[in-house]
C-alpha cells in the first residue's frame, strides 16, 4: 500500500504543515474521550504480532484451545501425553494464538466531499477561522479526515497497526500499514489530501484495496456514500468475501440532512453535475424522501453483511458519537462468539 | 359592453404587467449554491419539476387575472346597448334645485346643510369625475322657475361650472322641471356621439315636485338620472298671502297717517307638528326710515290637522310719517325655510285723494237740498266736512266737456250725470279707468230710456247687460239688503270691508224705488240688492288686469229713484267705494316669484333695487308684464321713459313650493319616466352619502360590484395558493 501515486500538495506557501498540527484533525475534546478507547475486531484478525486480536492460528500460547487427533507429520512435541496416558489415543494440544489488528482507513475525497455549511471556526475548536487552505467552511472530507485521524489514533495507541487509503472514483493516496506511534505523522500527512472533483468509485477502489490486502482486516470505510447503492453492497460483498471487517461512517453535512433552503436558486454539483435551478421549499419533501431512502438503503446494505453502521453529522463533534459507536461495538463483540 | 372609465381600464391593463414582471426579476441571477447531494436533488427536481411549473404558472395568472379583475372594476363597466353609457366623451347636464322648497334644512338646526347644499355636493362630485381630457363636457341648468341655462352649452371648462355652483343660492320659486327640459338642445346623434346625461339634482319634496307638472320629453339619446327623495320631514309654515285692506292711505295735514289700516295673512303649514296644536306669531314691520318698526302683530292659534289659518292684523300706522311707498314685511317665526316666512305689501301714503265728479258744475253758492242733483248729493257724501280731515279733493268736471286731459291727476271718477257725457268723455274715462283710475258709475235720473250704459259698456269693458229702460221697485222690495260677498279674500275685493259690520243695518233703511236693469255676470261682486234681488250696486271682478275697479250703482242719486241720499248709508258708502276703489286700483302690483311681473301703466322697465343684481327688466307694453320672470321675491320699481319711479311691483315666495313633506318615490319615478329613459342613482341624499355618477350609472350594483367580488374571491384564492406554491407550511424555515 504505499506505492499509491503522488498526491499534489494544495498546501498554501509557508503554511504549518498539517503532520505537524494534530488539532486540525483532532479536536481536543475528542482526543480525551479517545484516551480510554479500545478498537477491538470483531473477528479472527490474522496478525503477525502477538497481541491483544484473536488470531486464526493455534500456537504455543498460553490459552488453551483445543484437542485434536494426531496425524503423521505433526510435531510430536505438541501430543498431550497425559491424554495418551488415560485413553491410549493420541491427540495434540492446540493453545489459542493472540495477534495483532490491521484497520485499514478509507477517506473518499471525491467532490461531494467537499461540501460544508459548518464554519471552520466553529468547528475546529482552536480559535481557527480557516482551513490551511483558506476555506472558511468545514467540509465532510474535513470531518472524514478527522474520524480517520481519531481511529488511526486510537489504533496505534493500543499497538495494532494502521493503513490509510484515500479515494475517489479510484484510489489517490496510499499509507501502508504501520503500527509505530511514530506513523501518526504519516497518516495525517496522508489525510491532507485535498477531495477532487470526481465521483465516488467504492467498488474499485475496494478491488484495489483488497488486491494489495492478503490478512484479514478491520477496514473503515469513511464516506458519503454518495454513489450507487448496488455498487455499494457490491464492494461490501467482496469486503466480505474476504473476510475482512467493515464499519462504514456514512458522513453528512447538516444542510444535506434538513435541506432547509427558502429561496429559489440554481444548485451546482460539486461532481461535474452542472447547474440546476431549484425551488428548494418545493421539492424539499421528495430530496428529503429521497435522501432517507438512500440513507436506508445503504445501512441495511451495511448491516445485511453483519458490518457496523454509523451516520456521522458534521455538524456534530467527533468524539461522544464515535465514543458511543466504538462502545456499542465492543459490547457486541463480548456478546458475540468471538468475546 | 363599454366603461365608465377606459382610461382607468388603460391603466389597468398595464398593471397586469406587473406581475410578469416581479416574476421575471425574480428569475435573475442568484449566486450558485455548491451542492454535494446533487443526486437527490435532480431525483427530487425530477419528480417535481412539472408540478412546480404548473403551480407557478397558476400563481402568475391568477395574479394576472386578479390586477385586470380590478382594473375592470374600476374601470365601471356597463352592459348592455345603452347609448349613454358608451366609452368616451360625456356630456352632462347638471339640473340643480335651487326652487324655494331646496332652502329647506334641518328645522331648528339652522347650521345643518340645506337641501339645496347637498345637491350641489353632489353636483360637485359627479364634476369632478369628468375627465375634460377625454372631452367631457358639462352645462348647468338651474331649474327655479323659470328654469335659467347658466351654463349652456356644456363646456369643458368645468372651472366654470364649479364657480357658478358655488354662487347659487336658493330661490323664491317653484321647481320648473319643464322649462328645464325645454332648455335642453338637440342631442346629436350617431355612433360618435357623446353619451348624454341629465342630472337632476333635488330632494324632491312635494313642493318642489310641482304638482306633477307635465314635462316634455328628453331630447333623443339622453338619460335622465335623479337622487331618490328626501327621507326627513321638515314642520314649515309659511306666508301664503298678505294682502293690506287699504293700501293707499292719506297722510294728515301734520304728517300723520290716518285712518284705520289693517293687513290680512294667510297661513298654511306642512309636515311635522301638523297634527299637533301650536302657535305662530305673525309679525308686520317695516323698515322705513332706516330701523325696523313692528307695526302690528297677531298670534295664530292652529288647531291639530289645521293646515290654513288666516288673520288679520291691526296696523298702528300712527307716525310713518312722509307721503310716499312704504314697504311692509309680515314675517313669522323661523321654521325649516325662512325664505317663506316673509312677505311684502306696499302702503302708499297720500297727502290727498283728487276725485273727478263727472257732472254739472254748479255756480254760485249751494243749492237747497230741495235742488240738489247728483252732483251735489255726491259732493256732499264725498265732502261731508269742511274740515278736511279725511283730505278728498273733489272737483267737479263738466260732463259734456269731459275729456283725457281734465281727469289727468285724478285718483276716482263719480260720474254722476252719465247721460251728459259725450263718447269722447267715455273714451276718456276709459282710458282713465286702464291706467288704475277707479270709476264709480250712477245712472242718470231721468225717467225714459238711458242711452248712456251702451257707450259706457264699450268704452269701460263692462261685464254687465243694462236695460234701456229704468224699473220700478215695487213696494215691499225696496228695502236695500248687503249679501256677503263669495270671495276666498273678502278683505281684499270687497270694498266695503270696513263698514261690512254695519253695512246691513244701515242698507236696511234704505228704499229704492227705481232701478236701471242690470243682468251681472258670475265674477261681478254684488254688493247691495233690493229685497226682490235687483242688483243696486255692482262692483267689477278684481283680476290680473291693471285697469282700475268699476263701481255701478244702479240707482239714480236722487230722491225719485231712491232715498239713499238722505240716509246714513250714503256718506259711508260713497267713502269707502271711493277710497277701495282708489286702494283697489293703485294698489302695487303682487305676484309670485317665478312669473312675469305685472308692470304700472306707463312702465317701460323694472327694476330690483335691493336685489344683488339690479338689472332692468323692460316691460312688454302689449301685455303690460315683464319681458322676463323674476326668480326672487320683493318689490321691485317700475319706470317710465324718463326713469321717474311710476309705482312698484312686489313678487311674493311662491308657497307652492313650501311643502317640505317627502314626495313618495314612486311618483317621483312616474313623473320623471314620463321624460323618456330615466335611472336613479343609488344613492340616497343623506348627509354622508357619497352620489354616484348618474348618466352610465347602471341601476342597482351592476358588474363593477360583481367584478369586485370576484376579484375578492380570487384574491383569497391567490393567497392560498401563494401560500401552497411556497410550501411555506412543508419548510422548516429559511436556511
Amino acid at each position: 500500500m504505499s506505492d499509491g501515486p503522488p498526491q499534489p500538495d494544495p498546501r498554501p506557501h509557508g503554511a504549518r504543515l498539517p503532520e505537524q498540527d494534530a488539532s486540525l484533525y483532532l479536536h481536543p475534546q475528542t482526543l480525551a474521550r479517545l484516551r480510554t478507547l479500545e478498537l477491538r475486531a470483531k473477528m479472527i484478525v490474522e496478525g503477525v504480532m502477538s497481541g491483544q486480536h484473536r488470531s486464526p492460528y493455534q500456537g504455543f500460547s498460553v490459552e488453551f484451545a483445543q484437542h485434536r487427533p494426531y496425524v503423521p507429520g505433526d510435531d510430536v512435541r505438541h501430543l498431550d501425553w497425559k491424554v495418551f496416558a488415560r485413553s491410549d489415543k493420541l491427540h495434540l494440544k492446540q493453545y489459542q494464538q493472540e495477534t495483532n489488528l490491521d484497520l485499514i482507513v478509507m477517506v473518499d475525497a471525491s467532490g461531494s466531499m467537499n461540501y460544508g455549511s459548518r464554519s471552520v471556526a466553529e468547528a475546529s475548536g482552536v480559535g481557527r477561522k480557516t482551513s490551511l487552505d483558506d476555506r472558511d467552511y468545514w467540509s465532510k472530507f474535513d470531518h472524514a479526515t478527522a474520524l480517520a485521524a481519531a481511529l488511526s489514533y486510537v489504533t496505534l495507541r493500543q499497538g495494532d497497526r494502521v493503513g490509510v487509503l484515500v479515494f475517489a472514483d479510484e484510489v489517490r493516496a496510499t499509507l501502508a500499514r504501520t503500527g509505530s506511534m511514530n506513523a501518526w505523522r504519516q497518516v495525517i500527512g496522508v489525510l491532507s489530501t485535498q477531495p477532487v472533483e470526481a465521483p465516488t468509485n467504492l467498488s474499485r477502489a475496494v478491488d484495489q484495496l483488497l488486491a494489495k490486502v492478503s490478512n484479514r482486516c478491520l477496514i473503515a470505510l469513511i464516506s458519503d456514500c454518495f454513489d450507487d447503492p448496488a455498487h455499494i453492497r457490491a464492494a461490501m460483498a467482496r469486503i466480505k468475501h474476504r473476510g475482512h471487517d467493515l464499519m462504514t461512517f456514512q458522513v453528512l453535512d447538516h444542510a444535506e440532512r434538513a435541506f432547509e433552503f427558502a429561496d429559489t436558486a440554481p444548485f451546482e454539483g460539486l461532481e461535474g453535475e452542472g447547474l440546476v435551478k431549484v425551488d428548494p421549499r418545493a421539492i424539499r419533501a421528495a430530496y428529503l424522501d429521497a435522501i432517507g431512502k438512500h440513507l436506508d438503503a445503504v445501512e441495511k446494505a451495511t448491516r445485511s453483511f453483519g458490518f457496523d453502521y454509523q451516520l456521522v453529522d458534521t455538524h456534530d463533534w467527533l468524539g461522544p458519537p464515535l465514543a458511543a459507536f466504538v462502545a456499542r461495538r465492543n459490547a457486541r463483540i463480548k456478546r458475540s462468539k468471538y468475546g | 359592453m363599454s366603461f365608465l372609465h377606459p382610461i382607468l381600464l388603460g391603466l389597468g391593463a398595464a398593471c397586469v404587467a406587473i406581475p410578469v414582471v416581479i416574476h421575471l426579476l425574480m428569475r435573475r441571477r442568484r449566486k450558485p449554491v455548491r451542492w454535494a447531494a446533487m443526486r437527490f436533488l435532480l431525483e427530487a427536481q425530477r419528480q417535481r419539476h412539472r408540478r412546480v411549473r404548473l403551480e407557478q404558472l397558476l400563481l402568475l395568472l391568477t395574479r394576472c387575472l386578479l390586477v385586470a379583475l380590478v382594473a375592470l372594476a374600476i374601470a365601471r363597466p356597463i352592459l348592455g346597448s345603452d347609448d349613454g353609457a358608451r366609452a368616451g366623451p360625456r356630456e352632462v347636464y347638471l339640473l340643480v334645485d335651487n326652487s324655494l322648497t331646496s332652502a329647506a334644512v334641518g328645522e331648528g338646526d339652522q347650521s345643518a346643510e340645506s337641501d339645496l347644499q347637498r345637491s350641489l355636493a353632489r353636483a360637485r362630485e359627479l364634476l369632478g369625475r369628468l375627465d375634460p381630457a377625454r372631452g367631457d363636457r358639462a352645462a348647468l341648468i338651474t331649474l327655479a322657475a323659470p328654469a335659467q341655462a347658466v351654463v349652456s352649452p356644456p363646456t369643458s371648462d368645468l372651472g366654470v361650472i364649479e364657480r357658478r355652483l358655488a354662487e347659487l343660492r336658493p330661490a323664491d320659486s317653484r321647481l320648473d322641471l319643464a322649462g328645464a327640459v325645454g332648455l335642453l338642445p338637440a342631442m346629436p346623434s350617431g355612433d360618435d356621439a357623446p353619451g348624454v346625461t341629465v342630472a337632476v339634482y333635488s330632494a324632491f319634496r312635494e313642493g318642489s315636485l310641482g304638482h306633477g307638472a307635465p314635462h316634455g320629453p328628453l331630447p333623443a339619446g339622453a338619460t335622465l338620472t335623479a337622487t331618490p327623495p328626501a327621507d326627513t320631514t321638515l314642520g314649515n309654515t309659511a306666508i301664503a298671502s298678505f294682502d293690506l285692506l287699504r293700501p293707499v292711505v292719506i297722510a294728515s295735514p301734520d304728517d300723520a297717517v290716518t285712518g284705520l289700516s289693517q293687513a290680512r295673512a294667510t297661513l298654511t303649514r306642512w309636515g311635522d307638528g301638523v297634527d299637533e296644536a301650536a302657535l305662530t306669531t305673525l309679525r308686520v314691520v317695516t323698515d322705513r326710515s332706516g330701523t325696523s318698526r313692528e307695526l302690528g302683530a297677531a298670534v295664530v292659534r292652529w288647531a291639530p290637522g289645521q293646515r290654513e289659518a288666516q288673520s288679520t292684523i291691526d296696523l298702528d300706522l300712527a307716525g310713518l310719517g312722509r307721503v310716499g311707498r312704504c314697504v311692509l314685511r309680515a314675517e313669522i317665526d323661523r321654521d325649516a325655510n325662512d325664505r317663506d316666512n316673509t312677505a311684502l305689501a306696499v302702503l302708499e301714503v297720500r297727502e290727498q285723494f283728487r276725485v273727478a265728479l263727472v257732472g254739472a258744475r254748479r255756480f254760485g253758492a249751494r243749492p237747497r237740498l230741495d235742488d240738489f242733483g247728483p252732483s251735489d248729493w255726491l259732493r256732499l257724501a264725498l265732502e261731508p266736512t269742511d274740515a278736511r280731515a279725511d283730505r278728498i279733493e273733489v272737483e267737479t268736471l263738466d260732463a259734456a266737456r269731459l275729456d283725457t286731459g281734465a281727469l289727468a291727476g285724478f285718483d276716482a271718477a263719480v260720474v254722476a250725470e252719465p247721460a251728459r257725457v259725450r263718447p269722447e268723455g267715455w273714451a276718456a274715462l276709459g282710458e282713465f279707468r286702464a291706467r288704475g283710475g277707479a270709476v264709480l258709475l250712477t245712472v242718470a235720473p231721468s225717467p225714459g230710456a238711458q242711452l248712456w250704459p251702451e257707450q259706457a259698456r264699450a268704452a269701460l269693458d263692462l261685464p254687465w247687460e243694462f236695460e234701456r229702460d229704468p224699473t220700478d221697485i215695487p213696494e215691499g222690495a225696496r228695502t236695500l239688503a248687503a249679501p256677503l260677498p263669495d270671495t276666498p279674500s273678502p278683505g281684499a275685493a270687497d270694498p266695503l270691508w270696513f263698514i261690512r259690520a254695519e253695512l246691513a243695518a244701515l242698507a236696511e233703511t234704505v228704499s229704492v224705488q227705481r232701478v236701471l236693469g242690470v243682468s251681472q255676470t258670475e265674477d261681478a261682486l254684488l254688493l247691495l240688492e233690493t229685497a226682490d234681488a235687483r242688483p243696486v250696486l255692482l262692483v267689477s271682478p278684481p283680476g290680473a288686469s291693471r285697469a282700475g275697479p268699476v263701481a255701478l250703482l244702479a240707482t239714480a242719486v236722487d230722491l225719485d229713484w231712491t232715498d239713499l241720499p238722505a240716509r246714513p248709508l250714503m256718506v259711508p258708502l260713497v267713502q269707502e267705494l271711493v277710497r277701495g276703489g282708489i286702494g283697489a286700483g293703485r294698489s302695487t302690483p303682487t305676484t309670485t316669484a317665478g312669473s312675469r311681473l305685472t308692470a304700472p301703466v306707463g312702465a317701460v322697465e323694472v327694476v330690483d333695487r335691493e336685489g344683488a343684481d339690479p338689472r332692468a327688466l323692460p316691460v312688454d307694453p302689449s301685455t303690460g308684464l315683464t319681458r322676463d320672470a323674476v326668480r326672487d321675491a320683493g318689490v321691485y320699481f317700475a319706470r317710465d321713459t324718463s326713469g321717474q319711479d311710476i309705482g312698484a311691483v312686489i313678487a311674493q315666495p311662491d308657497t307652492a313650493a313650501s311643502d317640505t313633506t317627502p314626495a313618495n318615490a314612486g311618483r317621483v319615478e312616474a313623473w320623471l319616466g314620463a321624460s323618456g329613459r330615466f335611472a336613479w342613482t343609488d344613492t340616497g341624499p343623506g348627509p354622508g352619502d357619497a352620489p354616484t355618477e348618474p348618466s352610465r350609472e347602471p341601476a342597482g350594483p351592476g358588474p363593477g360590484l360583481a367584478l369586485l367580488l370576484a376579484a375578492l374571491l380570487l384574491a383569497c384564492a391567490e393567497v392560498g395558493l401563494a401560500r401552497v406554491v411556497s410550501h411555506a407550511s412543508r419548510a422548516g424555515g429559511p436556511a
